[in-house]
């Protein structure tokens, strides 16, 4: 009868701890990163007697419902998602940067220019045309150097973005190894430290979206994360990364303090910066620096041939010396003396306009540039960040969907349901109260017993 | 499958969110009346529509040399049609004065004067110009092309004609050269007027009727001369309007590709709408269903 009291209390207890389990959940129903537990209760074996009744119930442990699988699949959408968010982001300066959509974007000045120049073969000796013709100049050469510096710019706020992504992941790496301590202090006295794994996988997801890592568990369900195949956490120690931005090859690459770098294959958005910064700002810098140089060395080679209006040949319309979109400008001779432009392809000539027509004629030259006319060249340049962005849009598309399905897959599996959790209280509160009427029946046994005396 | 509160909502606000992007962009294209604004709006059309804004810009261009040039021939076409006239002016007088014997020397004198005197008005008319440029000097516009020194007329122009330049590989005269207006013949149209001037001071009416012949194939030639220049205005006006009907395709095709369709975005608009309030309302139902309600 003894054992009747015992099974009846121990029966309170898993109802009691299984409410508290249930209230826990419902408490926890929107945290971010929590994980759906379930006490886990166990029959006490017990003979008496040689017949086997058993003497209650236990509950074992209070476990997690997770799925290892889907939180990897999670981690990587995710740092595919950071990633794609990044370079979204970069592409969306360089949009700005490159189309304002008015009269001043580059394709409408480069071909305001070449028209100044057909405006100026129709009456070559006019002044007030010459001046137009170096006004559009001066635009062109004045929004080259804008978007030099623009792209500058760009590429020195990458850097900057880059260093501080690189804190955080050290603050995070930091944080995972000292969680990793704390697993592996419960895993070894038996009991899970369910709050600590909950708080690590937090972190973890945290990291993907700056970084792709690569995780192993140990045998103290500590984990190991590597970084582009370089190990970064093991265990409860986490190495320092530092940032090294090289600036003349446009290279930003990740010390660890082991002495290894990483350079690629960092995924997330870490290794979008880093991509950006190595290839597609310098990439755009580039072409708009061949735009620029062609510009100035297929106006000059005409230009020289021809005959200004005080009669000198030889004379160039752009500053040699200077080939690249940071610095491109009109020859110094020619800016302030419009009647040295030259027009004419002979001497003595001043209604003569040939040299201004071939000038002119190059917007319409098919081979101008790469195969291509200045115009096409210009809107290719530009509309390079329209085609990179819908590109970048449908792979997040894409990669959301697959997102918000994982999600639901580790929803079904590790989240929590409040019907469920519901329900699961007034089935344990039931079985509370039949445990107690299990103890009051054992104290009427008791009772029955004792008055018999 | 189990189904969580939370996936629920993060699924309706999922939703809510791409229906109120997808609002906004119509909404932007409605009011701004502008589908592609940016590349990204639509790179295919950004880069093909402003590809055309160019050609546009191009042809503008075109017309505007076009209009230039037309102000400058049909100025030069007006000079022209006086020089004819100064011509036949000569050879009424000519005619006039190769009629010798019932005239006194003072009458043939006279005429001389008046051949002199168009002589005079043909070179000036030769050395007009339009805004400043010379019309008949070549591309030598600034020099005065016919110059008097004691009697003797030279040309100090050259044979290579102004032109503007109407599209990518032509360019078009826009007048004719002082040298070649003139020269109806191996002598030009002022060794006719000198010597008709000089025979009629002689008073050699024989040798003046027998200039009369060249006198009509000199008004016939610089006649000609100007129905050729004619001929490049009637040119310059064809191709004028050719670039504006082209303008118009190439107008129609840049809106197509970067305006709104208006049409399409408010139905988009309005089929958003519905979507957008239907979510709302499942939303707020779906937040009401819950086991505590019954216990």
């Amino acid at each position: 009868m003894r054992e009747l009291l015992e099974i009846g209390k121990r029966g309170l207890f898993a109802s009691n701890r299984n409410i508290d389990v249930a209230g826990q959940n419902i408490a926890n129903a929107n945290t971010p990163g929590y994980t759906r537990q379930r006490a886990e209760l166990e029959p006490i074996a017990y003979q008496k007697n040689g017949l086997s009744t058993g003497l209650g119930v236990n509950v074992t442990t209070v476990k997690q419902i997770q799925d290892e699988m889907v939180e990897q699949r999670l981690r990587q959408a995710e740092s595919d998602l950071g990633g794609l968010n990044e370079q979204a982001q970069i592409y969306k300066q360089l949009e700005t940067l490159l189309v304002s959509n008015t009269e001043n974007d580059l394709d409408k000045l480069v071909s305001r220019f070449f028209n100044e120049f057909s405006s100026l073969s129709n009456n070559p000796e006019s002044s007030a045309l010459r001046y137009n013709v170096l006004n559009a100049a001066q635009n062109l050469t004045s929004t080259f150097k804008d978007l030099s510096s623009g792209l500058s710019k760009i590429q020195t706020d990458i850097g900057t973005e880059a260093s501080s992504k690189l804190d955080q992941i050290n603050t995070l790496l930091k944080d995972v190894a000292k969680l990793n301590q704390q697993v592996a202090e419960g895993q070894v006295a038996g009991q899970p430290d369910n709050n600590s794994i909950d708080l690590r996988r937090q972190r973890l997801s945290e990291l993907s979206n700056l970084a792709d890592l690569n995780i192993s568990y140990n045998d103290n369900n500590q984990a190991d994360v590597r970084i582009g195949n370089i190990v970064v956490v093991r265990g409860s120690n986490a190495s320092k990364l530092n940032l090294e931005t090289d600036t003349i090859n446009n290279i930003i690459r990740v010390r660890v303090d082991s002495g290894r770098t990483i350079q690629s294959d960092i995924g997330g958005e870490f290794g979008a910066l880093a991509d950006s910064f190595g290839t597609v700002v310098p990439g755009f810098e580039e072409k708009i620096d061949t735009l620029a140089e062609n510009i100035v060395t297929k106006v000059n080679a005409l230009h020289r041939q021809g005959y200004n209006l005080k009669d000198q040949t030889g004379v160039n319309f752009f500053n040699t010396s200077y080939t690249s979109a940071s610095d491109i400008e009109v020859n110094i001779a020619v800016a302030g003396n419009p009647e040295r432009i030259s027009a004419s392809d002979s001497q003595g000539e001043p209604g003569n306009s040939e040299i201004a027509k071939q000038i002119a004629g190059l917007l319409e030259a098919p081979n101008a540039i790469n195969g291509s006319s200045f115009i096409e060249y210009t809107l290719n340049t530009i509309s390079e960040t329209g085609f990179a962005l819908n590109n970048i849009e449908t792979r997040m598309a894409s990669t959301q969907s697959s997102m918000s399905m994982l999600e639901q897959q580790r929803a079904s599996v590790s989240g929590v349901n409040l019907d469920e959790e519901l329900a699961n209280i007034i089935k344990f509160q039931n079985a509370y109260q039949a445990s107690a009427r299990v103890i009051s029946t054992a104290q009427r046994m008791y009772d029955t017993l004792l008055n018999m005396v | 499958m189990r189904v969580t509160n939370n996936s629920t909502i993060n699924n309706l606000i999922k939703e809510i969110n791409k229906n109120r992007t997808q609002w906004a962009d119509f909404q932007r294209q409605v009011s701004s009346q502008v589908r592609v604004e940016r590349p990204s709006d639509d790179p295919l059309a950004y880069s093909s529509g402003n590809e055309s804004k160019s050609v546009l810009e191009q042809n503008k261009q075109y017309q505007k040399n076009i209009d230039s040039g037309l102000d400058q021939s049909r100025y030069a076409q007006d000079m022209m049609d006086e020089m004819v006239n100064r011509l036949v002016e000569l050879k009424q007088v000519a005619t006039y004065g190769a009629n010798g014997s019932a005239l006194t020397d003072s009458d043939m004198e006279t005429l001389a004067d008046n051949v002199a005197s168009l002589r005079t008005q043909l070179v000036d008319l030769g050395n007009s110009d339009y805004q400043g440029r010379k019309l008949f000097g070549g591309t030598k516009t600034t020099t005065q092309p016919f110059q008097d020194s004691g009697g003797t007329l030279s040309y100090e122009g050259n044979n290579k004609s102004i032109s503007v330049k109407i599209n990518g590989r032509t360019s078009i005269d826009i007048s004719v050269t002082g040298e070649d207006l003139f020269a109806y013949s191996s002598e030009s149209v002022f060794d006719l007027l000198d010597r008709v001037e000089q025979n009629l001071r002689a008073g050699d009416a024989s040798a003046v009727n027998a200039d009369l012949d060249n006198i009509t194939d000199a008004t016939e030639y610089v006649a000609s001369k100007t129905s050729k220049l004619a001929n490049n205005i009637n040119r310059m006006e064809y191709v004028y309007n050719q670039y504006e009907n082209n303008n118009l395709t190439l107008s129609e095709k840049i809106s197509r590709e970067l305006d709104t369709d208006f049409a399409e975005a408010i139905t988009n608009l309005q089929q958003l709408d519905t979507a957008y309030q239907a979510a709302l309302s499942t939303t707020a139902r779906i937040g009401n269903l819950s086991l505590a309600n019954y216990l």
